[in-house]
């Protein structure tokens, strides 16, 4: 009997159909092996075991390749995850109080490399970053005042008229034509330091408020030291 | 073969897990569950692997692999990217480096980002979505090394004709010793590079934090899932009571551990997790002698909550995140919390799952809807990590009060030379100097200039501020009241450095009359004892202020620490506490997302200044330590 059209077409999607639903039973054996609830499951993973080395069916399954993509999703993850690829990029950004802008590179989200940080008032840090903190020398200039300088724990105060403070370790060192200074130096409070005078006159000892204060030293230009207790540069008598 | 019981050791695991996310306070110690899971992971490997061996006579690579990632890799995949959308909910700050974070927790190195970003504090100080994944980095490398030392072995043991039950007997002794070694490698490794500022690599590295899988498989080689007749008959005559003794003590101490074992004490990480892995290892044979001497089945109840753990571990961390957010009662939060990971975790694994291992047609997942769905909600989740900042605003504001406390001190340098070479002309300039009697002298402008606003008392003496990132924060705005203050402000200071730092100081003299101390957001395993070490080693003449620290999320052990702190002010009238943890309590949206820091935000540091300036002067009236 002559088959119609329709039924050679009906006849092969059955075939078909039948193939598919064979590859199907066999995916469903080989990939029998879950290990969630491991104990429960261990009867069909061994089973499973042996029936993927008694098959010698070669067919690519369909999990067999999601697994291969998710194998190389991992493997792209971990690179990405772990690895540096973000480009230094040149910013110019508010900070987030709006006190300062930020100028220089920024790389991944962080400050990092050459930059210039100017606040409100024009005072300008020009400093080295990596992943977000300084690094190395920083240079402070306020504009019309002094120029401050801090590498290796070092410090440079350059002033407007060029004449050089340098102070590390809490201590300030000055060599001017008119006077030398070597000591702490503060605000307030009572620190000890010696001053010379280009003109001879020399005080070693305590200061206050920017003035002789306490124990000290007076050498003066003529005449023997003199050694008691000054207040508010004053002798005591 | 199911065993009964084992589900307890799953359930062991999570319950103090999740106490210990959930209620932190109450279970500081509870993350020994993950070195539970860990033992158990060991421990059924290792036994499914004597099963295969038994039964077939040798071991299948591929087919090893294929099973363990169909059961890690697919409902990792659906926490990450049914969870992604929700963040959304969250303060820009918790998606700081989404992407990373994500592709860490996918590609199974959550592990190694930790420990490299557990080299900066600063990245530290936001919550990390996923951060809970590194288990799964550690699991991973297990099994996929495990696996292989396994295969080769079998594969090498066959070449040497062994077969049968001299295969099987001979690749059990084997297996036992490189366990045993490997084991102990690993414990003498984490020993020998414990370094206790440098916890995260202790306990995120692989080979520091491998022996609970190696300890889980050296049990395997003894009592397997599968035993001998001779082990079933004995195990059948074993006293009942003896095991609930054993499994007993067990369960306790491992309570006791999750209830008191801080992960920040150093004992923690290079003792009790071991002990952790011993017991539960003692439980593993406990239970599964039990099994031999019960009929009755273990409780529906119990095999759920054991099946679905895996899941719930998986989500229960990001969604406590969005839920405690918004529900600040921590045990509804908690509670909450469990009940929507169950579910979730219940849907993928009987609803889900069962499709990956091929179990049944799942047919309802192979539907356009559904797969409609999934490309809206991996479409959403790419959308959320691409606008995801790259960067925290609490880094950010770190970082940039760092540059705004640079500006400030060399600022101060600059003034005081100049301020050095002014006097010096002035002195030169007005002193009478051929009248030495009559001292140095200044003009009345320059001694203006020199004396300053703040009480003298204080300003006259010196000061000492020891800090952590709070006050990094601070210190731009410090100069305003305190110009001549040594400060040692450092992110990432706790309480052991500042008592350090403070001992230093008053070893070589330098320690200020007035000392700030301003620390412990950073929590250490014993605060009171360092503070009870700084006012004993205090010189004489000493002031002391504390700033009493605020973490909006970590109120409760803070809360017992500055009760305790504020006790002191009347033990010491030399000592006075700057409540900064009760002012800002009540305002904490003022301060960054973290609710610790607020570097940069002018109006709060003057806040805190201010409470500062009240604790001071109050010292002031005091003689100071007797």
């Amino acid at each position: 009997m002559a088959q119609t059209f329709k039924e050679k077409l009906a006849e092969l999607e059955a075939k078909r159909r039948f193939e598919q639903e064979e590859t199907l039973k066999i995916d469903s054996v080989t990939s029998d092996t879950s290990g969630f609830s491991e104990e429960s499951l261990i009867q069909n993973d061994v089973e499973a075991a042996v029936s993927t080395r008694t098959t010698p069916k070669i067919k690519i399954e369909k999990l067999t390749l999601a697994i291969f993509v998710s194998l190389f999703v991992i493997v792209t993850a971990q690179i990405y995850a772990l690895g540096d690829f973000s480009l230094m990029r040149q910013v110019s950004e508010k900070s987030l109080d709006q006190k300062f802008t930020y100028q220089g590179g920024m790389k991944n989200g962080r400050f990092s490399g050459d930059a210039t940080i100017t606040d409100s008032s024009g005072n300008a840090l020009k400093a080295q970053f990596k992943a977000g903190r300084m690094v190395g020398p920083l240079t402070y200039t306020k504009s019309n005042a002094y120029t401050v300088t801090e590498k290796d724990g070092k410090t440079t105060i350059t002033l407007a008229d060029k004449s050089v403070v340098h102070q590390a370790a809490g201590q300030y060192t000055f060599n001017g034509s008119i006077f030398t200074y070597e000591g702490a130096w503060r605000f307030a409070g009572i620190w000890q330091g010696k001053m010379h005078f280009a003109n001879g006159a020399s005080y070693e000892g305590a200061w206050k408020n920017g003035l002789p204060d306490g124990k000290g030293t007076y050498t003066p230009i003529v005449g023997m030291p003199i050694t008691g207790d000054f207040k508010m540069g004053e002798l005591e008598k | 073969m199911k065993i009964k019981w084992f589900s307890l050791i799953r359930i062991l695991g999570l319950v103090t897990v999740l106490g210990y996310h959930f209620f932190v306070k109450s279970f500081p110690g509870g993350f020994i569950g993950v070195d539970i899971f860990f033992v158990f992971s060991g421990y059924l490997i290792t036994s499914l692997f004597f099963i295969e061996l038994e039964k077939s006579g040798s071991f299948t690579l591929l087919t090893y692999y294929k099973r363990r990632f169909i059961r890690i890799f697919p409902p990792l995949v659906i926490m990450i990217v049914t969870t992604l959308p929700f963040t959304l909910l969250l303060p820009s700050d918790f998606r700081a480096n989404l992407a990373k974070q994500v592709a860490a927790a996918i590609g199974f190195v959550t592990n190694r980002f930790e420990i490299q970003s557990g080299l900066s504090y600063e990245a530290q100080q936001t919550p990390q979505l996923y951060i809970h994944t590194w288990t799964l980095s550690l699991e991973f490398l297990f099994y996929l090394i495990w696996g292989a030392l396994l295969f080769i072995l079998v594969f090498w043991l066959k070449k040497q004709g062994y077969t049968g039950k001299n295969l099987l007997g001979q690749t059990r002794f084997i297996v036992f010793v490189l366990a045993v070694l490997t084991s102990i490698g690993s414990i003498i490794y984490l020993e020998v590079t414990f370094n206790p500022n440098y916890l995260s690599y202790s306990y995120f590295a692989f080979a520091s934090h491998a022996y609970p899988f190696f300890i889980g498989a050296i049990v395997a080689t003894v009592v397997g899932v599968r035993i001998s007749d001779k082990q079933k008959a004995r195990f059948s005559n074993y006293p009942v009571k003896k095991t609930l003794l054993w499994s007993g003590i067990p369960i306790l101490i491992l309570l006791l551990l999750s209830l008191f074992g801080k992960f920040e004490s150093s004992w923690t990480i290079r003792t009790n997790l071991i002990l952790t892995s011993v017991l539960t290892a003692i439980l593993i044979v406990q239970f599964r002698i039990l099994h031999e001497r019960t009929t009755s089945s273990e409780p529906k109840i119990l095999m759920v909550l054991a099946d679905t753990s895996y899941s719930v571990y998986l989500f229960h961390w990001p969604v406590w995140l969005v839920i405690s957010h918004f529900l600040p009662q921590v045990f509804l939060a908690g509670v909450l919390s469990f009940i929507v990971s169950f579910t979730a975790s219940a849907a993928v694994y009987y609803g889900i799952e069962p499709y990956f291992h091929g179990k049944q047609s799942v047919k309802w997942l192979m539907s356009k809807p559904i797969y409609g769905g999934l490309a809206v909600v991996v479409f959403v989740g790419l959308g959320v990590m691409g606008t995801a900042p790259t960067l925290s605003k609490t880094e950010r504001s770190l970082h940039e009060a760092a540059i705004s406390e640079a500006m400030v001190s060399l600022d101060q340098k600059g003034q005081l030379g100049q301020n050095l070479y002014d006097v010096g002309n002035n002195i030169n300039a007005n002193t009478s100097w051929y009248n030495p009697a009559a001292g140095f002298n200044t003009s009345t402008d320059m001694r203006l200039k020199q004396s300053t606003s703040i009480s003298d008392k204080i300003l006259n003496s010196s000061q000492t501020v020891l800090g952590d990132s709070v006050m990094v924060g601070v210190v731009p705005y410090l100069a305003t009241i305190l110009p001549d203050a040594d400060v040692d402000a450092q992110v990432g200071l706790n309480y052991d450095s500042v008592l350090a730092s403070f001992e230093k100081h008053v070893k070589a003299g330098t320690i200020g009359k007035y000392v700030i101390i301003s620390a412990g957001a950073n929590v250490t395993s014993d605060m009171t004892a360092d503070v009870q070490k700084i006012i004993d080693s205090a010189p004489k003449g000493t002031r002391l202020v504390f700033v009493t620290p605020y973490d909006g999320k970590n109120k409760v052990v803070l809360n017992e620490f500055n009760t305790y702190l504020k006790s002191l002010q009347n033990k010491y009238n030399w000592l006075a506490v700057a409540d900064w943890a009760s002012y800002i309590e009540p305002q904490e949206n003022r301060l960054w997302a973290d609710k610790i820091h607020f570097a940069g935000k002018q109006d709060v540091a003057i806040d805190y200044l201010n409470l500062l300036a009240q604790s001071l002067n109050e010292v002031a009236k005091s003689k100071g330590k007797p």
